[in-house]
């Protein structure tokens, strides 16, 4: 099972640049910090993310380390740091670090789980894709011969003994069920706790749930998206709030400039899988709201056993951040940024909505008013210095077919798998 | 919500008419770039071109009765202009006329970098070869220009007199006004609308919603694009007006402008209501200039067949071709049934590609009803926001008579494919597009659609055509042929396209052209 580690961790002053110089350096022939994320295949997706840190002072940074992956959290601690050229070098920037020697406990004491985390293939390892994913290319290369040859090749699949694969078959998913069953009855108790959150609860069902397919319809015509779209130039905040009470105002951030996203680490990637760090701000009155969603989301997903709602979305992420000051989101996602944003509108806009309605600057079209949202998702989000994925040059639904094409390989019983498993290559 | 709004003539008389027609009475273009000198005699030079510029009015006769609705095959003739004259602007050029940098800085921010900024470049796969640091116009490396006269003449494909005569007569008042033609492309149609590789091109183009009524038989026009995604100021096919470029008012002092309708004009520190609107009426042209390698692209087809059916034949040299372009040579598409009509037709009924597979040029370009894991409604839909209009001509004469295609000439047409030579000169396209939302539509399809491999379910498999193939940090791409028992697979796509130049432009409106040539 897929577990996800995310610390914040601010940066010693000073030691801005020279952690930067790292991190982005990662990927480069000769880095002065290398770090093998891939060779305990433990880790799916990890990145470092440099932030900005406005709790402490306009100009203090933080370190974002976010990752997804297999196996307890001290055994992938250690296989860090095994992993890791010098690990002092790099993490010796950030304030608190003890060593090597206690880097466990101060990874793990600062690990923020998130409150919502969505993933395509949580029970999958490392392993278990890559395999998958090797299968797949080893069958393409089996059947890249004439096609006078294709009988010959099919001849050459391996046939598993229909007369016990049923029986197999059965008890495979009988044992799959006892194992789940005690998760079952944990996500019901875990569901049914939702309702401690009172009224914030039902109103999580009706933004989640009830408005699928019965949002009113627009009524304005013109996107309230910022008309200045200078790239470099100074971006004004979307928007602010005054607390009535208190007469305090709490003001949104947009980091600034724009990064345009030609950062080392991303360019090689990009046309087929890339990553998302996202930070708004909340309203203070709708922070109880909010988390009443995001565990309503989490909670009713462990229940239907639901992976991601969009297609292209390995994993996402939403985490509240700073005593639920602000809302982190991470994702790693397939395809280009536009198509992923554009999959957000026209898949699941009743979600998003739901999960960004309560933050400074929201307008009240959502996400359905396509520019604005996509300026707010750019004015927001910072890009990885580095960002590493166990299998990246696969997609959501190649994954999903490369696991099919595994199961029918590993079960070829009759001339309707067989022609099944190749309809799939 | 505004329901669909029909543009009156009095309205299209602000549009150019590049927008709304491809002019394919005409068979002759020439491109010109521009670079300004003087900028005041420039903008005399655009006050005297904005006569001249050729809008999307009707052709038919003033003051002739109105043709019933259904029956305007029955009307009177067009009045088709000879001479046909459309401008548009780089970003620079909108700098050397003195536009203010608040105005500029409300441009979409793709424009505003330019197409050849280097992470916009790797978006759309112009790499290794297609890098713009290779071009000949609009790469780093190249004079930049302002302006592009579009000019088209010419009743027939021989018809060289009339194009010339014409750039001639703008030659004169380019060079008195102190502008350089920094470079001269030439274009031209053919009667088959082939391109070079031997394929019928430029079917199935969207019609605009507020344009284009009914179809030539006649029949109300189903599934129109909305006119928001080709002419700015009207809803596009999420329903939004989107806004900008804009001009604050102080700013056009002689009125020449549209306000800005949108109340929640966010502009900072401008107050709402107090926003002109230069963009209405306008849009966004993409130009490229594309090589093909026609020998390399017949060579690749022949080798492979040989390989895959050990064996070479004229039909299946033509059929891979046709496997790979998703239509067959003379633009039938490759779907059930030989009475589809070439323009209008969907794929539901060929989910797995069996006829046209899904990585073929044409159907991911426009993927139609069936985009995974989507039903139809969805999958048009989303389509729908993602279109483009072409306005492409050629450029270089064909390697081999491409009508052989068509005829299936069996051995003839076999040792024509394997001695084709170079005649002395590149073969090409000068693509050019029109959509209002660059990124979401051309850039979207280049990057999600072209260049992504595993675009709808397919594994390895770029754009055959368009792809960025071959290049060393995405991997082999291949061409996936549904097949039965099992999908064939060519080898490593070689590159058959390569990008020579481009470059992201502004196509305003005629109003907007006035303040233009006025702007200060």
């Amino acid at each position: 099972m897929a577990s996800s580690l995310t610390v914040l961790l601010p940066i010693i002053p000073g030691h801005e640049d020279s952690l930067r110089k790292i991190v982005e350096k990662l990927d480069e022939p000769s880095p002065p910090v290398t770090i093998d994320f891939s060779k305990d295949k433990l880790t799916h997706f990890a990145r470092f993310v440099i932030l900005s840190d406005p709790d402490q002072s306009k100009d203090r940074q933080r370190l974002l380390f976010a990752t997804v992956y297999d196996g307890s959290l001290k055994d992938y601690v250690n296989s860090l740091i095994r992993n890791t050229s010098d690990t002092d070098a790099l993490w010796g920037h950030c304030e608190g670090y003890p060593g090597v020697g206690n880097f466990y406990n101060f990874l793990k004491d600062r690990n923020i789980p998130p409150d919502t985390f969505l993933a395509a293939f949580p029970e999958e390892t490392v392993g278990s894709i890559q395999g998958y994913l090797k299968l797949r290319d080893d069958l393409n290369k089996m059947f890249d011969v004439p096609t006078r040859d294709f009988d010959r090749v099919i001849q050459q699949l391996p046939r598993s003994s229909s007369r016990f694969f049923k029986l197999r078959r059965f008890l495979k998913r009988t044992f799959a069920s006892i194992q789940a069953f005690p998760g079952k009855v944990r996500a019901v108790f875990q569901f049914l706790s939702l309702l401690w959150y009172g009224a914030h609860f039902w109103e999580a069902v009706k933004r989640v749930v009830l408005l699928q397919g019965r949002q009113p319809p627009l009524t304005q015509l013109y996107s309230e998206a910022p008309l200045d779209r200078n790239w470099a130039g100074v971006i004004q905040p979307f928007g602010t709030y005054t607390d009535p009470k208190t007469g305090e105002t709490y003001s949104d951030e947009v980091v600034y400039p724009r990064q345009s996203d030609s950062l080392p680490s991303f360019t090689e990637g990009r046309m087929v899988q890339n990553q998302l760090a996202v930070v708004t701000i909340n309203l203070p009155t709708d922070v109880m709201r909010q988390l009443a969603i995001m565990a309503f989301i989490q909670r009713g997903s462990n229940l239907l056993a639901s992976g991601t709602r969009i297609p292209t979305i390995h994993f996402g992420a939403w985490t509240m951040v700073d005593n639920n000051r602000r809302l982190l989101f991470l994702s790693h996602y397939d395809g280009s940024w536009e198509n992923y944003i554009g999959d957000f509108v026209d898949r699941a806009n009743v979600p998003v909505d739901a999960f960004w309605g309560g933050s400074i600057g929201w307008r009240k079209a959502g996400s359905r008013d396509i520019e604005f949202f996509k300026e707010g998702i750019r004015c927001h989000q910072t890009c990885a210095s580095y960002f590493f994925s166990a299998y990246p040059r696969a997609t959501v639904t190649g994954i999903d077919r490369a696991r099919q094409i595994s199961e029918l390989y590993h079960n070829n019983v009759d001339d309707s798998t067989m022609k099944e498993l190749l309809k799939l290559l | 919500m505004a329901s669909a709004t029909v543009l009156d003539n009095a309205t299209k008389a602000d549009i150019q008419g590049f927008i709304t027609s491809g002019y394919k009475h005409t068979y002759r273009t020439t491109y010109l770039f521009l670079q300004i000198g003087d900028v005041e005699k420039a903008k005399i030079w655009l006050k005297n071109i904005a006569d001249h510029v050729t809008t999307a009015q009707s052709w038919r006769p003033e003051n002739e009765p109105k043709p019933t609705r259904g029956d305007e095959t029955k009307a009177l003739p067009k009045q088709k202009p000879q001479t046909i004259t459309n401008i548009a602007f780089t970003k620079e050029g909108l700098q050397a006329l003195g536009l203010a940098p608040e105005i500029l800085n409300t441009f979409p921010a793709e424009f505003q970098l330019g197409i050849s900024d280097p992470s916009l470049s790797l978006l759309r796969g112009d790499t290794n070869e297609s890098a713009p640091k290779n071009w000949q116009i609009g790469g780093p490396n190249n004079a930049p220009f302002h302006i592009l006269l579009i000019l088209n003449a010419g009743h027939d494909m021989a018809d060289l007199a009339a194009i010339t005569e014409f750039v001639d007569s703008h030659r004169q008042t380019i060079a008195a006004a102190g502008i350089e033609i920094v470079y001269e492309e030439h274009g031209y149609r053919r009667h088959d609308d082939k391109e070079l590789f031997g394929f019928h091109d430029g079917i199935s183009q969207p019609k605009i919603e507020g344009i284009h009524r009914f179809d030539k038989n006649g029949h109300p026009i189903q599934n129109a694009v909305k006119t928001g995604e080709f002419i700015l100021g009207y809803p596009n096919a999420y329903g939004f007006i989107y806004s900008g470029p804009v001009v604050p008012d102080a700013l056009d002092p002689h009125n020449l402008l549209p306000y800005l309708e949108n109340s929640y004009d966010v502009y900072p520190p401008h107050k709402p209501g107090t926003l002109k609107d230069l963009g209405h009426n306008g849009t966004f042209v993409v130009y490229r200039k594309l090589y093909q390698d026609v020998k390399v692209f017949w060579q690749f087809m022949l080798k492979e067949i040989e390989r895959i059916d050990g064996e070479v034949i004229p039909a299946r040299v033509i059929w891979l071709a046709s496997k790979l372009v998703g239509r067959k040579p003379n633009g039938d598409p490759l779907g059930p049934g030989e009475k589809e009509d070439q323009d209008n037709f969907m794929y539901g009924s060929d989910r797995d590609g069996l006829s046209c597979p899904i990585g073929a040029h044409v159907r991911r370009t426009n993927p139609r009803d069936v985009l995974f894991p989507e039903n139809a409604d969805v999958s048009r839909s989303i389509t729908a926001k993602h279109r483009i209009l072409r306005r492409a001509r050629l450029f270089g004469d064909p390697l081999f008579d491409l009508s052989m295609l068509d005829r299936m000439e069996g051995e003839n047409l076999l040792d024509k494919l394997n001695s084709l030579v170079s005649n002395g000169q590149p073969q090409g396209l000068h693509f050019l597009c029109v959509n209002t939302g660059i990124q979401r539509q051309f850039e979207f399809i280049q990057s999600s659609w072209v260049n992504d491999p595993n675009f709808n379910d397919l594994y390895q498999n770029k754009d055959p055509l368009i792809g960025d193939n071959m290049n060393p940090h995405s991997g082999n791409s291949y061409m996936t042929i549904p097949y039965d028992p099992v999908r064939i697979r060519t080898q490593p796509l070689p590159r058959f396209v390569t990008v020579w130049g481009g470059a992201y432009l502004f196509m305003p409106s005629l109003k907007a052209l006035s303040f233009l040539a006025q702007a200060n």
